[in-house]
């Protein structure tokens, strides 16, 4: 998640900016550092984010100053690291086993070192410091592993699986050292498509942080024409920064427990296309944090369940991390051309899920009475759906500050078509205690946005 | 415009140094509680229970810095307490008194525990045992529910048991046992006693010892089998014979307490012995421990007579006034006034499960008591009319100390493993 907060800080420092012009082709080196994020792991306990090396060259090619793809290779060592402490976890709490497995603490260590070919979509904001955003997918092979498994893994070892597919997002700033030369700046996402165990669910992740050098002065014809561009004026196609607060909920099928609200952030930009009339259609990318947290008794620390084997006192929030691209129609309120109303579809991939925060337990015996404090973390991702689709409807206003400075503030609900959770892997209500609710998200979002001033752009 | 970005990112970049802590457990509040009495000590009903009930709360995390609140209440058996509510002094302890009631055998006394907020810790029991008279007092495992032998003497008011291979001796109370230990008091098997108040044991290895002092000191007899290490069936006759028989081996009397050892009649060696007795006349009476042996000889064991029954008999008893009773699987008395010459139907029973019926009869001063194992027990005190003194599916062994108070057992290998001792003592 942190790579929310980073993205968010890039895509909002970046407004200093000027136009550069941009060339063809390029070619670049980078090097950085990534943090291992592994996905849909089976059970409890943290997967701590390790650092490791990544290096790699990237070669672009541009349809024009705005739009083009890239690829390259990559090296990169991923390092994974589990901390599981003694806790009660119930495996898959939802529906199967009613009785709480008690991990001990055991630290196990997973270490691959990967080629990478990336093949990636870019969408670039000319200016002197570009903006640029990449989206696709990533061919990886496996050169070396080494697997120190905790104890409880009883089907260790086992040889990983040696290539894997999977997505890649990017974000990140580019700024000119010369005519040829441009420094870069990008935070990168990555989420492996294959499992790379085969008695485990186990998926490839990371997300790198690097710093490059892009050559571009190849030669004089490559330069992109003016007439290449998307054109950025104001009354035409046109980039927002965006960032907010989301306000989650769920919405259960039944009231049943103290559920409520969670409070994340979300951070993007959005791409407005005008059709005339002062509408406009919406699209863009940007990853917001949605959930839900619970007060309330409980068995499980996810879900309510009465569960009067083990009890705990939970107070949890259960987050959970999309990527979310909107599809929506802009339409001015009256004769407005500040206020908006913006309806349409969202479709969102999750990227993480977790459980965390604190959970009480008493215990009272004939001999004793112990009240025990559980510090929570638990990774919910095989538990959750990997998209999630909904509608929105907001109203948005567009205030322009000075000369063509534009702040955008917007209120946005948006509901959710499906269970977040995935009831696929699991025999159904296994568990009597389980009132067996359907939850789906509910979000409120406060976003504030800024709309890039391409009229200062030098033609 | 560019220093409220820059602050909205430093806000980011703030959230953005947030990390998730690791998964953890900390014991926050640890106390232990309990009562410093032993639990599950037995007095008689009304009785106070020791000098005082004290109660100890400890704290395992840090010394004991507040009191913690104590509320006695008694749960079970009627009885009363001297203090209900108390605060735990600086070491953790307080204090009450608790009389029994009569309401039940087994009784509780509670101490619920809080906190000086008011907040539920946990509940302690205290379990004591009020033996009451003219019920049955069931105590739920208790070391002697694998007594094997039981040998009272109502001359000297004295009563020993086997139990566990180990002898015991009666203490003040009833219910008290108190364990008699000595060179050869090890790995016993049965215990007996003659007209002259001398007792015996027997050992697991075939071994036999005799005291004269109520069970103060042993001798060793000699060895009815001497290269056999196995266990003996043993009975004593009214005029102080005392006769061993075991597997496949001839069997034998003794006539000066155990120095030596004559063989039976062949005709009864595959049978061995299971209840025997003297007649007026002189003659013996045997059952074997098989089915289907009983036997009356004249001439002090050489030669025996099997006594015919139209019946599929297991064990035999004779009365004061040599009526011959025989049991009849599953447990039916039959009577017989003419020494076996004809047997007449008495009494029937129909127990749950199937059991050695040997040493059924037993005698009080008033009564007679008969065990039937897997039914209860009969009760009678002519032969001849019987009451249905006790219905105990679970009724195994039924013994009867020197003051009459009986003992009786339950036990099984099969889950869950129940054991049971059930006393009575009756007013008459």
């Amino acid at each position: 998640m942190k790579l929310l907060y980073f993205l968010t800080c890039v895509v909002l420092v970046i407004f200093s900016n000027s136009v550069t012009y941009s060339q063809r082709i390029s070619i670049g080196i980078y090097d950085g550092v990534n943090y291992s994020d592994i996905h849909r792991q089976d059970i409890g306990g943290k997967w701590s984010p390790k650092p490791g090396p990544v290096v790699g060259f990237n070669f672009g090619y541009s349809f024009n100053k705005s739009i083009g793809v890239e690829t390259g290779i990559g090296f990169s060592s991923v390092y994974y690291e589990h901390k599981t402490y003694s806790y009660p976890y119930y495996p898959s709490p939802l529906y199967s086993s009613m009785l709480p497995v008690y991990l001990q603490s055991s630290n196990g260590t997973m270490n691959f070192s990967f080629v990478r070919i990336p093949f990636l979509f870019k969408v670039s904001v000319p200016s002197t410091l570009s903006f640029n955003m990449r989206a696709g997918i990533f061919y990886s092979s496996s050169q070396n592993y080494s697997l120190n498994t905790p104890y409880y893994y009883p089907g260790f070892p086992e040889n990983p699986k040696k290539s894997d597919f999977g997505y890649m997002f990017s974000s990140g700033i580019s700024y000119p050292l010369s005519d040829k030369y441009k420094a870069s700046f990008d935070v990168s996402y990555l989420t492996g498509r294959n499992k790379f165990l085969e008695n485990y669910n186990y998926r490839h992740g990371s997300s790198e942080f690097t710093l490059g050098v892009t050559y571009t002065g190849f030669h004089k014809d490559a330069e992109i024409n003016s007439k290449d561009e998307l054109d950025f004026s104001n009354n035409k196609v046109s980039v927002i920064v965006r960032g907010g607060i989301n306000y989650s909920w769920n919405k259960a099928s039944a009231e049943v427990g103290k559920y409520y609200g969670y409070t994340g952030l979300m951070a993007g930009f959005s791409v407005n296309f005008p059709f005339g009339q002062g509408a406009y259609f919406q699209t863009g990318f940007s990853f917001d944090r949605k959930g839900y947290s619970i007060k309330d008794s409980s068995s499980s620390f996810y879900r309510l369940i009465l569960d009067k084997n083990q009890i705990y006192y939970v107070d949890t929030r259960i987050q959970i991390d999309y990527a979310i691209i909107p599809a929506l129609l802009n339409f001015p309120l009256g004769n407005s051309q500040h206020l908006f109303f913006s309806t349409g579809p969202w479709l969102g991939f999750k990227l993480n899920s977790r459980t965390v925060g604190t959970a009480y337990n008493e215990y009272h015996s004939e001999t004793s009475y112990l009240l025990r404090e559980t510090i929570v973390y638990d990774d919910l991702e095989r538990l959750i759906k990997g998209y999630d689709l909904g509608w929105i409807f907001g109203i948005h206003l567009s205030i322009p500050v000075i000369r063509n400075h534009n702040i955008e503030m917007a209120l946005q609900y948006s509901s959710s078509f499906r269970d977040v959770f995935d009831t696929s892997g699991f025999v159904k209500n296994q568990n009597p205690y389980d009132p067996v609710l359907s939850i789906r998200n509910r979000t409120i979002s406060l976003v504030l946005g800024y709309k890039i001033p391409l009229a200062d752009r030098k033609e | 415009m560019k220093r409220a970005v820059f602050w909205i990112s430093i806000i980011f970049i703030v959230f953005s140094c947030d990390r998730f802590p690791d998964p953890d457990v900390k014991l926050l509040r640890n106390f232990s509680f309990g009562f410093m009495n032993n639990q599950g000590d037995r007095f008689f009903a009304g009785e106070w229970v020791g000098d005082s009930i004290v109660f100890r709360a400890i704290n395992n995390s840090t010394p004991m810095k507040d009191s913690i609140r104590v509320l006695f209440e008694v749960i079970k058996g009627g009885g009363e307490i001297t203090v209900s509510s108390s605060y735990t002094n600086k070491e953790g302890f307080t204090y009450t008194g608790w009389k029994l009631g009569s309401d039940a055998f087994k009784q509780v006394l509670r101490a619920n525990t809080y906190d000086l907020e008011g907040n539920y810790l946990n509940s302690s029991d205290l379990i004591a045992y009020g033996f009451r008279t003219d019920q049955w007092d069931t105590l739920p495992n208790p070391f002697e529910y694998n007594i094997t032998g039981m040998a009272a003497d109502t001359v000297n008011k004295i009563t020993l048991i086997i139990c566990g291979g180990r002898l015991y001796r009666q203490g003040e109370r009833y219910y008290i046992w108190n364990e008699v230990t000595g060179p050869f008091l090890s790995s016993l098997r049965t215990i007996f006693i003659d007209r002259n108040q001398d007792f015996y044991v027997c050992s697991w290895n075939g071994d036999l010892f005799k005291s004269t002092d109520h069970g103060e000191s042993w001798k060793v007899c000699t060895k009815p089998y001497s290269q056999l290490n196995f266990y003996l069936n043993v009975s004593v006759t009214s005029d102080n014979y005392i006769w061993v028989s075991t597997h496949n081996l001839p069997t034998k009397y003794s006539k000066d307490s155990g120095q030596s050892w004559t063989e039976l009649g062949s005709e009864i060696s595959s049978h061995g012995i299971g209840d025997i007795f003297r007649l007026k006349d002189g003659s013996l009476v045997l059952h074997g421990a098989d089915c289907c042996s009983l036997f009356r000889s004249f001439d002090e064991g050489l030669t025996w007579t099997q006594i015919e029954t139209i019946h599929h008999t297991y064990n035999v008893f004779v009365d004061d006034k040599d009526e011959i009773f025989i049991i009849v699987h599953p447990l039916t008395i039959y009577k017989s006034t003419d020494y076996g010459a004809s047997f007449k139907y008495i009494y029937a029973t129909s127990p749950e499960w199937g059991s050695s019926y040997d040493h059924i009869f037993k005698k009080t001063d008033n009564f007679y008591y008969i065990k039937a194992p897997g039914w209860g027990i009969l009760k009678s005190t002519d032969l001849v009319h019987f009451e249905e003194y006790w219905i105990n599916f679970n009724l195994r062994e039924l013994y009867i100390d020197h003051n009459g108070v009986l003992l009786a057992t339950y036990w099984t290998w099969q889950p869950p493993y129940e054991r049971k001792v059930y006393y009575r003592k009756n007013s008459e």
